[in-house]
């Protein structure tokens, strides 16, 4: 009778530690799939990523309005003359105007007025 | 007789600290109250009855603001890598030297790592003024928007002192070039 009893103990002990494998197995693998994941998304939000990713909900008007930038083709190569440096100049002003006609993070956007809020 | 005085002096001294202290603490409670004090009722008001209002602004506002940094920064991209740093090789490979255009480039850099540095810091500004409760606590959100105010300064001086120095380039390329068609 005794022995029976600790041949089934025995063999309870032995399916338990099995499954026990298993179990630590499964909760290491998804302890580690967090860790990665939140390692992830902090250098997402950290690396200035998330500030430039338009594709969050609630930025669609920030996507319609966003156009997209043609690159300039200025060669690091070549000979230098006149005609080159002044074509070099215009694709410059051209650019250099475009930033200018921004007028980025002016005041006015997070005054008193523009929120309606009593002085 | 020399204990009393002993005595006499050490309850001058008791006396004395006591009174530090309480100065010391009244003055603390004085600070207190006017730094509670900084927004006015009229402000409060506003800001409590308006606070939906002023949560769907600051969304849009955010939302805006993202658009202009994307454009901005890839025009600044254009600028520093396919107009000043394929200048700069220009000239250096046809042997023309080149003055204080390195110089003006390397600080448009360091100037655009700092633009792009300060947005992060005034959009995580932002979303910390999105997520207050500014119907419960509208001199908190006003401290914090008066903060927003201040990243917001700081992105704006970037900004010119990036367009200043897309200027500066341009002068001294025009000087570089003349100059060296003098020197023939």
């Amino acid at each position: 009778m005794v022995s029976r009893s600790k041949k089934l103990l025995a063999g309870i002990m032995g399916r338990l530690r099995e499954y026990n494998n298993l179990f630590l197995l499964t909760v290491s693998a998804l302890l580690v799939t967090m860790l990665v994941l939140g390692m992830a998304l902090l250098l997402y939000k950290v690396s200035g990523t998330a500030q430039l990713d338009l594709s969050r909900p609630g930025y669609e008007s920030a996507r319609d309005k966003s156009e997209s930038v043609t690159s300039d083709d200025f060669s690091p190569t070549g000979s230098l003359s006149d005609s080159v440096v002044s074509e070099f100049n215009n694709m410059y002003s051209a650019r250099a105007q475009k930033i200018k006609n921004i007028n980025a993070f002016g005041p006015e956007a997070l005054s008193n007025d523009a929120f309606g809020i009593a002085e | 007789m020399n204990s009393a005085n002993r005595k006499t002096s050490q309850t001058l001294q008791t006396v004395f600290l006591l009174l530090i202290a309480i100065v010391v603490v009244a003055c603390l409670l004085v600070v207190q109250v006017s730094a509670n004090d900084g927004t006015s009722d009229k402000r409060k008001e506003s800001i409590s009855y308006g606070c939906s209002t002023i949560k769907l602004r600051l969304k849009q506002l955010q939302s805006d603001d993202a658009s202009v940094r994307v454009v901005l920064g890839q025009n600044y991209e254009n600028m520093l890598t396919k107009l000043m740093d394929a200048m700069n090789n220009r000239l250096a490979s046809n042997r023309v030297s080149s003055g204080e255009l390195p110089g003006i480039t390397v600080e448009f850099s360091k100037n655009l790592e700092y633009f792009r540095k300060n947005y992060i810091s005034y959009d995580q500004k932002i979303d910390d003024l999105r997520k207050m409760n500014c119907e419960k606590d509208p001199s908190q959100f006003y401290e914090q928007l008066e903060k927003a105010r201040k990243l917001r300064g700081e992105l704006r001086f970037n900004y010119d002192k990036l367009n200043e120095l897309i200027g500066d380039y341009s002068s001294e390329l025009n000087s570089v070039w003349s100059g060296r068609g003098e020197s023939k």
